[in-house]
């Protein structure tokens, strides 16, 4: 600090007049750029720490204090380390209250302090920086390996499939006696041939299915399925097989059924597979019912048949892989052992159960359940597919919540219809100021979300801002009768604010940029 | 006159195959082996139909497709494409590429001709 | 200095780092190679995962890591960061 000497009384009274003057103006200059110094300091959202030679902690901005936690004084004399550092700048982590590795950037310089030498540090925060690299890196990943296990199971499907394609075709060559007449047996082992030959194919088949099953478990595509729709086509596939030993075909479904959320092509793999082995094991005249039951949480679908049944000591090995009953009295082609094995994997993975009952040449009834969705699972669901197509393209996908920032007051006040409304009018803005066709909106209880797919952070920011303006515009219309609410979107971007569902839709809820549009019938809006 | 098929797979048994099973049917069957000497026949003997194999090395059957199709020479060919995997999407792909029609290997002959039948001019 | 007296004492080296991070596992190499080029038989190196043992940390009152806590004959001397300025390091140390 600086020492102000005060001008001597001795001098002359002009000059005492002048020195005072000087005085004054020069505490004035110094007091003001203490002041910026001390803004600086304290302002600064950097850390800024000065230690010793020794390592020890002597000086301290308030930035620093919350980093790591202490106050001023717990600060002080603490000590740190002296800083060995190869180049200007390197990385520190620190342990945060929440157990979580915070990840800081240091930059040291010697400076002399009191007259010692010391250092002067300056810590930066990069812990989300290398969050978002973190995250992008993992996405590259599964990207990656994605791809790779895509391209194997494309390589491997060629691999088996040629060489079957050469030995079925030279084999039905023989059959049709294009290089010369055959006799009886060796008409007999071809066809041999040929039917194990497609029995190979199909088993190849199965094969590509569960690896790739096991290959996207992870990444099962779902959309709104019609479920009666799907079964009718399963069950067109069958008139001709059915018909050939006159077995009767049903399907009883209710009028209305709720949503169910999966695939459309893997359900009907499911029904297809059930429907197979019903006319496989019925004899000729028999009755194949296939019904759709709803439910509050699930739909039930069965498939009856009154055939040959299943011995009660093979119902439970029945789902296992590569597990095939005597099939003596089934006829038909023999089948690959997997097809129920596959099909119970499909159900599972919608989350559902799937069993049998059955009796010995009564018949048999395979049962399998599909979860209805609530809104709040498809929600998550669209909000994860967002995310696990921004993995597989490489892009991003971003959402923007808005919500009333005060919502029990306006629901007090207003009332349900009145909220509802309000929510509808918010979602039916965000909707005009949506350009694209992949963007949508969607009300999910109090909020209004909108889903950006391919989006990055900085363009999400653009929308948000157009929404903003538009519903700005709208409460500018009803100000008269919506005084008082208050509104608030953020935003949050994949894979720059969150890696998961969860935490984006976290983010977006109360994230940073949370801003408020507040309506009062008198005051114009203002964040 | 015999229409011309020609055929262009990098697996010569199956070619044979294929190429005993159309001169049985009375077609005249040119095998081509990869995707470059396939387009070269495709222009030279402006052939009736095409069947095409998707995996090959080199020049993959999609691009031989997109090819043939954006070559004024060959893109009234019909072509008909021979594929080892049964995926929904690879069918888009097929004919976003310009394919006729798609086949499943191992396929069944009688499918084979029936499409060759449908699409050959 | 004197080898002789500096092998009745050792440095007791202890390396504070969290998990498996880039500067942890620099910090690590970078110390490993110091030791054997410079310590040789003079050092005891602990290496303490904040991450699985934070009461540690706390207790010698680590802050950051990676910190290298460093005590000879009675004396505790600190040094932070990635430990690539060897210089550095030897000199808070007191190698020379």
């Amino acid at each position: 600090m600086v020492k102000i000497r005060r001008g001597s009384q001795k001098r002359s009274a002009r000059k005492s007049k002048l020195t005072s003057v000087n005085f004054k103006d020069g505490e004035k200059v110094l007091q003001s750029s203490q002041y910026h110094l001390r803004t600086i300091f304290d302002k600064n959202p950097d850390g800024m720490i000065v230690v010793d030679n020794k390592g020890v902690v002597c000086f301290a901005n308030p930035a620093a204090e919350s980093f790591f936690g202490l106050k001023k004084n717990q600060l002080l004399k603490h000590p740190f380390g002296v800083p060995a550092i190869d180049g200007e700048a390197t990385e520190l982590n620190i342990l945060q209250k929440d157990g979580k590795t915070g990840t800081l950037q240091m930059r040291a310089v010697q400076i002399e302090w009191d007259k010692k030498p010391s250092h002067l540090i300056l810590i930066h925060d990069i812990t989300m920086i290398r969050e978002a690299e973190r995250l992008r890196c993992e996405v590259d990943e599964r990207r990656k390996l994605d791809q790779l296990k895509d391209e194997f199971i494309g390589t491997v499907s060629h691999e088996l499939r040629t060489p079957l394609a050469t030995i079925k075709e030279f084999v039905s060559i023989l059959l049709d006696e294009v290089p010369g007449k055959i006799n009886v047996e060796q008409r007999d082992y071809l066809n041999i041939t040929r039917g194990n030959i497609d029995r190979l194919g199909r088993i190849v088949t199965d094969l590509l299915d569960i690896s790739k099953i096991e290959a996207k478990k992870m990444a099962i595509r779902k959309s709104l399925v019609d479920i009666v729709g799907v079964a009718k086509g399963s069950i067109s596939l069958f008139k001709a097989s059915a018909g050939a030993k006159n077995i009767t075909l049903k399907l009883l479904f209710p009028e209305r059924l709720p949503d169910v959320y999966a695939d459309s092509d893997r359900v009907t793999q499911i029904f297809t597979n059930l429907i197979h082995n019903a006319i496989k094991f019925t004899p000729s005249n028999g009755k194949v019912t296939v019904e759709i039951k709803p439910g509050k949480k699930e739909i039930e679908c069965s498939v009856k048949d009154n055939g040959i049944g299943i011995a009660p000591e093979n119902k439970d090995k029945l789902f296992g892989r590569f597990m095939q009953i005597d099939r003596s009295a089934g006829g038909g082609p023999k089948g690959t052992g997997l097809g129920l094995s596959i099909t119970k994997e499909l159900v599972q993975m919608y989350g559902g159960k799937i069993w049998v009952e059955s009796e010995l040449d009564k018949g048999s009834k395979f049962t399998f359940t599909l979860p209805v969705l609530n809104s709040q699972t498809i929600f998550k669901e669209y909000i994860n597919n967002g995310i696990k197509d921004a993995v597989d393209k490489g892009s991003a996908f971003s959402i923007v919540i808005i919500s009333f920032n005060n919502f029990k007051a306006v629901f007090k006040k207003l009332g349900k219809e009145p909220v509802n409304q309000i929510l509808s009018d918010l979602e039916e803005t965000a909707k005009k100021t949506l350009r694209r066709v992949t963007d949508m909106v969607l009300k999910y209880k109090e909020e209004v979300v909108i889903l950006l797919p391919d989006v990055k952070r900085e363009d999400a920011f653009a929308v948000g801002s157009r929404i903003e303006d538009a519903v700005r515009a709208y409460f500018e219309q009803k100000k008269d009768s919506l005084g008082g609410v208050k509104i608030k979107y953020g935003i949050a971007n994949f894979p720059d604010d969150a890696g998961n569902s969860e935490e984006l839709i976290k983010k977006a809820r109360d994230g940073r940029e949370s801003i408020s549009i507040k309506v009062s019938p008198f005051k114009s809006k203002q964040r | 006159m015999a229409k011309k098929i020609l055929v262009i797979d990098d697996e010569p048994e199956l070619v044979r195959a294929i190429t005993v099973r159309f001169e049985a049917s009375g077609y005249k069957a040119i095998p081509a082996f990869d995707g470059q000497e396939g387009i070269a026949k495709a222009k030279k003997l402006k052939p009736d139909l095409i069947l095409l194999d998707i995996i090959m090395p080199g020049m993959d059957g999609y691009e031989v497709c997109r090819r043939l199709k954006a070559d004024p020479d060959t893109k009234n060919i019909p072509v008909l494409i021979l594929t080892a995997s049964g995926q929904r999407d690879l069918e888009e792909k097929c004919t976003s590429a310009g394919g006729n029609i798609v086949i499943t290997k191992p396929f069944d002959t009688e499918d084979l001709l029936a499409s060759v039948n449908k699409f050959i001019k | 200095m004197d080898k002789k007296r500096a092998c009745k004492h050792k440095y007791v080296l202890k390396l504070y780092v969290t998990g498996q991070t880039p500067n942890s596992v620099r910090a690590i190499e970078n110390l490993n190679k110091i030791l054997s080029e410079e310590f040789k038989d003079m050092h005891e190196l602990k290496i303490i995962d904040i991450l699985e043992n934070p009461q540690f940390a706390m207790d010698a009152k680590i802050l950051v890591t990676p910190t290298l806590s460093s005590a000879f004959r009675g004396s505790i001397k600190r040094v932070v960061g990635d430990l690539g300025n060897r210089e550095k390091v030897l000199s808070v140390l007191g190698l020379f």
